[in-house]
């Protein structure tokens, strides 16, 4: 997927660069942002063609990034990242939008292939 | 003239080598506390690899825990309380948020933010309550746990009451609407009723001053201290006193007073006490005063732990009015619930609770101020009647806050050692100037207090307390200051 | 006072008194100046050795081996730095990463370290060491794990357990069974995760708890079952809810069964909504609550009228929508 932009939201450093490094090597355009608020400030004005977005982050979450997204009509496909025991934040998820979820501990090389799936389905 | 240079005279020979016994002591024992808390906290420092918090966060089998949270007229704060307790991070817990007859739209924003049903099953009678139940509300999604119990004005005790009347989890956290709660705050503070589940029947979390903190969304983002130095003065005693004090107390086995902003407790022992007392103005303290009670009389083995880790902060107050007012509680409330449980001071059936912390409080903290002030009353009029040589006096002086100011400055090194959370050259300057000016005023002062709250309770001035605190909030709508929690 | 003590004495004590407070500032400065710069120091190691680490941790396998040349020849600060910013990392990640990120260690010699430090005299250290064997994928490290699981000191002990259950191996399982009992000392809600975590291959063996004398087993193993889909596990949770006599066991089984949804638990759970213990109706009657309402009008408009008002309320719930 050459050339397709995609935006890497989470607050830890270290799962946000295993991922924005996992897709750069296949070819992606990675963008990352450090928190919740840059994070939906990036995506609606990035034009992008993908976003990964971890749900736990402090101040705005995930979800609120998501549902805020949605509500500006923003449909980019959206990957959620959540732990692993809180079903409650895949639900409310998909209630907001969420295209697709990995929980965490969660393979990077996984996750780059599901990127890849949701880009090629959207 | 004679007469009383005569009657001070024997004063003095009467009361100086007591008081001297007495500043030596409170002052040493204060810093066996905090040597005792240094030791905990190296151990726990060594063991910070390996806590298991994350397998506890992730396990369906962690305890279920019931947050409950009063609320009293909180309209500009409860929306976003609701949300950071509903976000923290924990497999399994619901929130009870009980209005207390909040006389503004608490109610209302709640229900429309999180789309809220009645649910008019009966009520549960686990537990008395005396304000009038109105409603309850739940939210009918699977995406959050929430109940709202609304009833009628009761005050804070029976608010809390009415909560945990409503509680289905094993363990049940008492949270104040105002104080900012950290992400991990659940994991934290449950994790002795993991580690030791025969044992463990409450644990408090640590409160800390939040003026001066960066905040945002609810989540305090970054620790500073506050510019005003009433505040300043604030964090170093909550960090000499509360922090470091407590969790000596909790090595000890002998914690009796734990947060009313962040105390979690086994609901079956919980309901087993009969919930707070509604009339006790010093309630946090009562009501574990109560478990030590109930648990040593049936001889059931049993553990009150301290967590010292940050998870709560509260606004302390700002101005002289606000924590006056504190403070004569606070010490109203000492006073009531030590001579409650008198029974069981010098008890040996108590154990440490009986023999070594309860008699503590009695002496260093409620006669604390007593002496205090005759101190600063007997001084003067020695130096006066020329029964005391000025450099002399002096230096005793001297020494008294020296010891004092020591005994601050030890509790600074150990923060540092530890959570070092002031992190900035700023903020140490601030904490050991805060330490310093502590003892010219600030002391005095809340002696004063001190023994005004317990003069107040001596004459018996009882209902009309918790309507004071009510009527003090609303005078002040500007500032968002409550009488925050020990 | 003035004759209580010589003024020398009393001058002496201030002057003691004073050098100790500007001891205690020395310090406290001192303290944080040491800290501040080995914050500093470790953040320019970390700018350093972190995209390595991050590097071999996304590596194709033909590119991993190149890329661990680097912490081959690491030592002291830059081998711990690299250590600990690896390890930090396994706990967030599987698969390929994890694998990538052993290999890190192994090159660091962390592994071989850890390996010694499991027979250290200081339980803090086969502590230490047990946690970071549970975290890489490394299968000789089982065998140091169910030993340590056994250790004399109830925290390696339950750090092991747990260590055993992330490692997600079968040979783990036996261990992990022999830490369930009350006797073993490590809590049951660790012993439970870890078994949990390792689930694919502890559903089988899970059952057996079932007949267990201790009642903790018995316990946990019903807490489980719903949660690892253990084969036979229905009929076992119905028949502990019906007879067993720890009211504890049958409340977990209830819970477990209000997971699972079978219909043909409806007879006990209503047998149980009126026995003698209060936490077990509560539980039973919230289980049948949760059911298809097809299966349980009947019971429920009973239990609705119960003389207990916690049961009244429970047979009331309202399905929550999903």
């Amino acid at each position: 997927m050459p050339g397709k932009r995609i935006l890497v939201v989470d607050d830890e450093a270290d799962i946000r660069d295993l991922i924005a490094l996992k897709l750069g090597s296949a070819g992606y355009d990675v963008q990352v942002a450090l928190d919740g608020n840059s994070g939906l400030q990036q995506a609606l004005t990035g034009n992008f063609d993908g976003i990964v977005l971890d749900v736990m982050m402090p101040g705005m979450s995930g979800i609120d990034v998501l549902s805020a997204l949605r509500q500006a009509e923003v449909t980019t496909p959206v990957l959620l990242l959540t732990a692993k025991a809180q079903e409650r934040d895949v639900e409310a998820g998909f209630a907001v939008g969420a295209d697709d979820y990995v929980t965490k501990p969660f393979s990077p090389r996984a996750l780059l292939a599901r990127v890849n799936a949701l880009l090629t389905r959207g | 003239m004679d007469a009383t240079r005569d009657i001070l005279s024997a004063i003095f020979a009467f009361l100086a080598i007591p008081m001297l016994a007495y500043f030596i002591a409170i002052n040493t024992s204060y810093l066996a506390l905090i040597a005792l808390a240094s030791r905990h906290f190296a151990k726990h420092a060594r063991r910070s690899s390996f806590t298991g918090e994350r397998s506890m966060a992730a396990s369906p089998l962690s305890l279920g825990i019931s947050v409950v949270m009063p609320a009293y007229n909180e309209e500009t704060v409860i929306v976003a309380s609701v949300r950071s307790v509903l976000d923290l991070r924990y497999p399994d817990h619901e929130v009870i948020v009980v209005n207390d007859g909040s006389t503004d739209a608490t109610l209302q924003i709640l229900i429309d933010t999180f789309g809220l049903v009645p649910d008019d099953r009966e009520h549960p009678v686990r537990l008395p309550v005396r304000g009038h139940i109105r409603q309850i509300w739940v939210s009918p999604s699977s995406e959050f746990d929430l109940t709202v119990v609304d009833k009628e004005n009761s005050g804070r005790s029976d608010t809390l009451n009415a909560g945990i009347r409503f509680a289905e989890r094993d363990l049940v956290v008492m949270v104040d609407a105002d104080s900012l709660i950290d992400p991990d705050a659940l994991l934290k503070v449950s994790k002795p009723f993991a580690d030791d589940p025969e044992n463990t029947v409450a644990t408090g979390g640590v409160v800390r001053a939040v003026n001066g903190c960066l905040v945002n969304r609810g989540r305090v983002v970054e620790v500073g201290m506050p510019r005003q130095l009433l505040a300043k003065i604030q964090v170093v005693e909550y960090l000499r006193a509360f922090l470091l004090g407590r969790t000596g107390w909790s090595q000890l086995n002998a914690l009796v007073l734990i947060s009313g902003a962040f105390g979690m407790f086994r609901r079956d022992i919980l309901l087993e006490v009969g919930g707070l007392d509604a009339d006790s103005i010093g309630e946090d303290f009562e009501l574990v005063m109560r478990i030590h009670r109930l648990m040593r009389r049936s001889k059931r083995p049993y553990r009150v732990t301290f967590v010292a880790e940050p998870v709560s902060w509260t606004e302390v107050p700002p101005t002289m009015r606000v924590l006056a007012r504190q403070r004569r509680r606070w010490h109203r409330g000492l006073w009531e619930v030590l001579w409650k449980y008198r029974g069981m001071t010098f008890n040996p059936r108590y154990g440490v609770v009986g023999m070594v912390a309860l008699p503590f409080y009695w002496l260093f903290e409620l006669f604390a101020p007593l002496l205090e002030l005759s101190g600063l009353i007997l001084v003067p009029l020695g130096l006066a009647f020329g029964l005391v040589d000025p450099g002399y006096g002096l230096m005793f002086l001297l020494v008294s806050y020296a010891y004092g100011f020591f005994v601050t400055l030890a509790a600074l090194v150990v923060e540092e050692a530890s959570f070092h959370r002031y992190d900035r050259w700023r903020d140490l300057g601030s904490c050991i100037w805060a330490a310093f000016v502590e003892n010219l005023g600030y002391r005095q002062l809340t002696a004063v207090w001190r023994l005004q709250g317990w003069w107040a309770a001596l004459r018996g001035t009882k209902q009309e307390w918790g309507v004071m605190t009510r009527a003090g909030f609303l005078e002040e709508p500007a500032v968002t200051v409550r009488e925050g929690s020990r | 006072m003035p004759t209580l003590f010589p003024s020398s004495v009393v001058f002496v004590v201030l002057i003691a008194c004073t050098i100790a407070c500007v001891v205690a500032i020395v310090l406290v400065t001192v303290m944080r100046l040491a800290r501040r710069v080995r914050g500093s120091r470790l953040q320019r190691l970390t700018e350093r050795i972190r995209p390595a680490v991050l590097q071999a941790a996304v590596a194709e396998q033909d590119a991993l081996d190149n890329s661990l040349t680097v912490f081959r020849s690491m030592r002291g600060r830059a081998r711990r730095n690299a250590e600990s910013i690896a390890t930090r990392m396994l706990y967030d990640v599987t698969g390929e990463t994890r694998t990538n990120l052993t290999y890190v260690l192994a090159a660091c010699g962390t592994i071989t370290r850890a390996v010694s430090r499991t027979t250290s005299t200081v339980p803090v250290r086969r502590a230490r060491a047990a946690e970071i064997l549970g975290l890489i994928d490394y299968p000789d490290a089982i065998s140091h794990l169910i030993r340590l699981a056994q250790d004399e000191s109830d925290e390696v002990r339950a750090v092991a357990t747990r260590a055993l259950g992330r490692s997600g191996r079968p040979e783990a399982i036996a261990g992990l069974l022999a830490a369930l009992p009350s006797s073993s000392g490590v809590p049951a809600v660790v012993v439970g995760s870890a078994l949990l975590e390792a689930a694919e291959h502890s559903a089988a063996a899970i059952g057996r708890g079932f007949t267990d004398s201790d009642p903790a087993v018995r316990r946990t193993t019903a807490i489980l079952a719903s949660h690892v889909m253990s084969p036979g596990a229905t009929p076992r949770l119905i028949r502990a809810l019906a007879t067993d006599d720890e009211p504890l066991v049958r409340i977990a089984a209830a819970r477990s069964i209000m997971r699972l949804q079978t219909r043909d638990a409806v007879p006990a759970l209503y047998e149980a909504a009126s026995s003698e213990h209060s936490g077990v109706r509560i539980a039973a009657t919230t289980a049948l609550a949760t059911f298809p309402p097809a299966w349980t009008h009947e019971v429920l408009t009973d239990l609705k009228h119960h003389p207990d008002v916690d049961i009244r309320r429970a047979a009331s719930a309202t399905p929550i929508e999903g």
